[in-house]
């Protein structure tokens, strides 16, 4: 029996899962000094939405659908897609990292009634693919996985903002909220193709989120991991 | 206009053979040293409307190098025509190297331009070095609408993917700071294949912010947003990443010319 409630743990910024500690390429862009203000927070938001925020939405959903089928190998296949569209391997350490402390904390959350044995993916899932699991796990439909997965790619950003740069709280979470209405198709689409092929997933890149990555790896000081 | 080319490169005794070599309007090719062929434009295109194929198959033990004399301008058409369409087809064999080193796409301001790539390397003894740099329209203009897709499957498995989306508007969504911020020019060059020797670097100035991505899948791409194009190709120059390319005769000591041979350049 699904809980919807299950899913607003899970989005909560509060979650013991390790999502505090990223900023989505935020941090990186600040450095760059194109990021400086609400407005152009919000571009930069909107820009995820047609690149890799796309790409990670579209995989919650796939992932959520695939495990709910028992299908192993979609599961891999997904891996796989994703990090083909992840060239920095910065970034892929990031997400990683992100989806192997999310099934640990949903573990000890939600404790399985039998063990859950995912795929042979040794550095751990993408987070996506966690966030689809995870979301499956609790019963929670692949649409909601999109919406979880959407939630994380604007928020993280978005709360990070605030701290570097000090942006009154209420106007981020104003961006916050009508990035979430640009996402809403997004999110929509995502559980309408959740069944289909993993090479199907959507393949916008973000130059300079993958370009900033390796410049924020190379920084010796920085607030975020990444 | 439909056209393109078709391209079949076998290994030769000391020089490639071409199996097949065979051009329609709007490109035609010239064989121009023992490993490397040349695209030429015969007209203006491709304008809305028109699909242009490339097909190049490169055999096992092969080596091939392909350039463009010229930028590839996209341009816009009167009428709802629907976008122009580029599809570039490669299959790389066993051992073989394909370096595809084509001068910069240019989406003119209006143009509807689709590009679709597809590489496929038959194992992990197969070379490719993929160069695709973008200008965002001509001097003073913004660009026109693009959506450039491209892939790299090796043995079946995914390597690389990418799309880069210009919407063409005013509102020029792909200036975000996610994306590609103010930049003119943008660019990647993929290396594959056995031996790639580890190469690190990033760079962030005014001119130029790039780094040498590393694939989960083997291999690394060189990406770059840049303020001009010439800014772009020097920095993409230097990250060919020291490949070793299979040799397949002593007449091509450097590999691919700097630039294209005097007598394919317009007068």
């Amino acid at each position: 029996m699904p809980s919807p409630s299950d899913l607003l743990l899970l989005a909560d910024g509060r979650l013991p899962a390790g999502g505090h500690a990223h900023s989505g390429g935020l941090e990186q862009a600040v450095e760059l000094g194109d990021v400086h203000d609400a407005g152009s927070l919000h571009a930069f938001l909107l820009g995820l939405l047609t690149s890799s925020a796309q790409t990670g939405i579209a995989a919650a959903a796939a992932a959520a659908h695939a495990w709910e089928a028992g299908d192993d190998q979609a599961l891999l296949d997904l891996d796989a897609e994703e990090s083909a569209r992840m060239p920095s391997a910065w970034l892929r350490g990031a997400s990683r990292a992100q989806g192997r402390q999310l099934l640990r904390a949903a573990a000890a959350i939600w404790p399985p009634v039998q063990s859950v044995v995912l795929p042979p993916l040794p550095h751990g899932p993408h987070l996506s693919l966690a966030q689809g699991i995870t979301a499956a796990r609790l019963d929670l439909a692949p649409v909601d996985a999109a919406r979880l997965a959407a939630y994380g790619a604007m928020t993280g950003p978005a709360t990070a903002a605030v701290r570097l740069l000090g942006l009154d709280p209420f106007g981020v979470h104003g961006i916050v909220a009508q990035a979430m209405a640009s996402a809403e198709p997004v999110i929509v689409a995502a559980a309408e193709h959740a069944a289909g092929p993993a090479w199907l997933l959507p393949g916008g890149t973000a130059p300079l989120l993958e370009i900033g990555a390796e410049l924020h790896r190379s920084r010796e000081i920085r607030m975020f991991a990444s | 206009m439909n056209g393109g080319v078709r391209i079949n490169a076998q290994a030769g005794d000391g020089r490639t053979r071409f199996v097949e070599l065979h051009a329609t309007a709007p490109l035609g090719v010239k064989v121009t040293g023992a490993h490397e062929a040349y695209l030429i434009g015969t007209a203006a295109a491709p304008l809305d409307g028109d699909v242009v194929t490339i097909d190049i198959e490169v055999g096992d033990d092969t080596q091939l190098t392909l350039g463009t004399v010229a930028a590839t301008m996209a341009w816009p058409a009167r009428g709802d025509l629907g976008p122009s369409v580029m599809i570039v087809r490669a299959t790389i064999g066993e051992r073989a190297l394909l370096r595809w080193l084509p001068e910069q796409i240019v989406p003119v301001q209006g143009c509807r331009h689709l590009l679709r790539t597809e590489v496929t390397l038959a194992s992990v003894t197969s070379s490719v070095v993929w160069r695709e740099e973008v200008v965002l329209g001509r001097a003073g203009e913004r660009p026109g609408a693009l959506d450039a897709e491209m892939r790299v499957v090796r043995a079946g498995r995914p390597v690389f993917h990418q799309q880069l989306v210009l919407d063409g508007s005013e509102a020029q969504a792909h200036r975000a700071p996610s994306l590609l911020a103010g930049a003119r020019a943008v660019g990647s060059l993929l290396v594959a294949g056995p031996g790639v020797p580890e190469h690190c670097a990033h760079v962030a100035t005014p001119q130029l912010r790039g780094a040498v991505l590393e694939l989960e899948a083997g291999g690394r791409v060189a990406s770059a947003t840049a303020a001009s194009a010439s800014a772009l190709r020097t920095w993409l120059e230097a990250r060919q990443l020291g490949l070793t390319p299979v040799r397949g005769g002593t007449d091509d000591p450097t590999g691919p010319s700097a630039s294209p041979p005097k007598e394919l350049l317009p007068r």
